[in-house]
């Protein structure tokens, strides 16, 4: 660590600067104004702190509706897209068939793609299936963000799992079945774990797709925001918010190091 | 414990042929060296036995019952791979009781029968570890228990010791000569060192190109190999081109006896079966090596080939010395003809 401080020269300064100016002072700012019941103009910080909003965000039904939505909708949605994509990822890496790098390369060709152009497209098609406004509509649209990093990244972690563990363990007698469940699945599990946990983290802030294809029947938690900042008055409702959305994903990201050990996690994410 | 006989066994990979038809019987108890250069075919041959490759033809015949086509879990064969192989996710125990495991055997009876496996490795006291806490030797041994607690019918290893530093590979070569003799179970050891081939092996299988060179007990391979390839692969061979004329051969200035057809002709002498004689031909030391109970010197020849030969240590001899000295015992190699070899 202090290596690293010391060889920080002048391009590692720019770049200081410019993380905190861009990230860790707006996420200052969030912080000070979730915890803020005044702040008259000329004062540099609050000339009131308190908690008076979290207790007032708290006591909203509509609030914890949408955070059960986001939490149902980002379950659903992991769960399918597990269901979906680690057969498709072990076939990938393990078996041979024709269309095979074509197929990988149209899960990059379609992320590539502007996002927000491929979501108005298929919310446009979405309203002629009636699938707008409906839980199903915004299931399917946040189920197609996520192909890419559930395929991408358990693909990557099957082929890294060693071919002649396989076969050792085939060779002590277990069938095909037991390879992969006892030896295949387990090694490959940390990287498998990393994907679902970013995908139900990423699912759970998506906010383009669940706007277009779901406002304003479904919810979610941060349309809910969204909407917060956008059309009230009072700062410190969306702030709270952000705070309390952030908490959460990074306790989860965190806990997710520890537990995988943070040097298969990096490999999970293909370092 | 088992016979094993590969008839007409071949391999290819598209339109590489990685092991060409080959016949091979091992018997019981035996340990079978396979020794050959890099990708002749020796994981492939292990690998077919293994059942972890299709032969494209041939048998494999396990005490007589043909298991070319049955998959690795349903043959009693158990194998060592080069790299270890070991479960990372569970631990020494775990690795060695899987296969028990699977086999539905009670838990007594696989805590009994891993700790023997264990002790027979010398690594009582490891199982808590886990496999990435091991050295690279404790590994192989574990790999080794895993493979014997299953007590198979044939032991395979390609290459176990191959990443371990010269000492313990001669330690565990050892050992394992020592398991595979108690326990007497027939043995396939793949490696391409051929002093671990020369220390370990009953027989030697030497291959070259996919196909058997020769097959023969490692005294038999090192003082009579069969072709210019064993001649040259295994230990210190002088392997002088020349020509057959008239019952004798010319080569590098020397002119011996050989009772072999016309035409070109390799002299292969080894460096310690030369003798320092008066009539013999004069050479010129370029360099000279003390290897301990001897002196290796490399000398050029008449018409300036290199000629390695071993002097006694005794004798002083130096850079730019002339020695005299003729072939005591030698072979002859002419294509398409038996090696003529010396009485
Ligand atoms: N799965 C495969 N697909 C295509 N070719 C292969 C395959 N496995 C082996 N080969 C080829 O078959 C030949 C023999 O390979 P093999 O691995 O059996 O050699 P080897 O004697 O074990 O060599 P080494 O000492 O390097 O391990 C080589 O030419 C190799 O390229
Ligand atoms: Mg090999």
């Amino acid at each position: 660590m202090t290596g690293w401080i010391k060889r920080l020269d002048w391009p590692g300064y720019v770049l200081a600067i410019f993380l905190i100016f861009f990230v860790l002072l707006p996420i200052l700012t969030v912080f000070i104004w979730a915890f803020t019941e005044q702040w008259f103009y000329p004062s540099i910080l609050p000339t009131k702190w308190g908690l008076k909003y979290w207790f007032k965000v708290l006591e909203r039904g509509d609030v914890w509706a949408a955070f059960f939505t986001s939490i149902q909708l980002s379950a659903i949605v992991t769960g399918l897209s597990a269901l979906i994509c680690l057969p498709a990822a072990y076939a990938f890496a393990r078996m041979d068939f024709p269309g095979k790098q074509l197929f990988m390369m149209s899960f990059l060709m379609g992320n590539a793609f502007p996002r927000f152009a491929l979501i108005i497209s298929i919310a446009v098609l979405f309203l002629s299936l009636n699938l707008v406004g409906t839980w199903a509509g915004v299931i399917i649209i946040q189920l197609l963000n996520t192909i890419l990093l559930m395929i991408w990244l358990p693909t990557a972690a099957f082929q890294g799992v060693s071919r002649n563990m396989e076969e050792a363990a085939a060779d002590v007698g277990a069938t095909p079945l037991q390879v992969f469940w006892h030896v295949t699945l387990p090694q490959a599990l940390p990287a498998i774990g990393a994907a679902l946990l970013m995908t139900f983290v990423w699912t759970f802030y998506e906010t383009e797709g669940a706007w277009l294809v779901g406002a304003p029947r479904v919810q979610t938690m941060p349309l809910m925001m969204m909407s917060m900042i956008n059309n009230q008055l009072v700062v410190q409702y969306g702030a709270v918010l952000s705070v309390a959305l952030w908490v959460p994903s990074l306790v989860a990201l965190l806990l997710a190091r520890r537990v995988m050990g943070s040097d298969s996690f990096a490999k999970g994410l293909g370092a | 414990m088992a016979r094993l006989s590969l008839a007409g066994v071949s391999k290819e990979f598209g339109s590489v042929a990685a092991v060409s038809p080959l016949s091979l019987d091992i018997t019981d108890g035996e340990l079978v060296c396979l020794l050959g250069p890099s990708g002749s075919g020796k994981s492939t041959l292990l690998r077919m036995i293994g059942g972890f490759e299709m032969p494209t033809a041939g048998q494999v015949l396990i005490d007589g019952q043909d298991v070319a086509h049955v998959r690795p879990n349903r043959r009693p064969t158990a194998m060592v791979f080069q790299s270890h192989a070991l479960w990372t996710h569970m631990n020494v125990f775990e690795n060695v009781a899987f296969g028990l495991k699977l086999r539905k055997l009670p838990a007594a009876q696989v805590h009994e029968k891993v700790m023997t496996a264990l002790e027979l490795v010398g690594l009582n006291g490891y199982e808590k570890r886990s496999p990435r806490q091991l050295s690279g030797g404790q590994q192989q041994r574990v790999a080794i228990a895993r493979c014997l607690v299953l007590e198979p019918k044939i032991l395979l290893m390609d290459e176990p010791f191959a990443s371990l530093d010269q000492h313990l590979r001669e330690r565990l070569r050892e050992e394992v000569r020592q398991i595979q003799r108690k326990l007497g179970i027939t043995t396939l050891f793949v490696t391409h060192a051929q002093d671990e081939a020369l220390a370990l092996a009953d027989r030697i299988v030497v291959m070259s190109m996919g196909a058997i060179e020769q097959v023969g007990t490692p005294d038999e391979i090192y003082a009579n190999p069969s072709t210019p390839f064993v001649a040259g692969f295994i230990g210190t061979m002088n392997m002088l081109k020349g020509i057959a004329q008239a019952g004798h051969v010319s080569a590098a200035g020397f002119r011996v006896k050989a009772d072999i057809a016309d035409g070109e002709a390799t002299l292969a002498v080894r460096p310690e079966d030369f003798v320092l004689t008066d009539g013999g031909l004069a050479v010129k030391v370029r360099r000279v090596v003390n290897l301990g109970p001897y002196l290796l010197a490399e000398a050029e020849g008449g018409d300036g080939s290199a000629i390695t030969v071993h002097i006694d240590k005794n004798r002083v001899v130096r850079e730019g010395d002339i020695l005299a000295i003729a072939p005591q015992r030698y072979a002859v190699y002419r294509e398409g003809a038996a090696p003529y070899r010396s009485a």
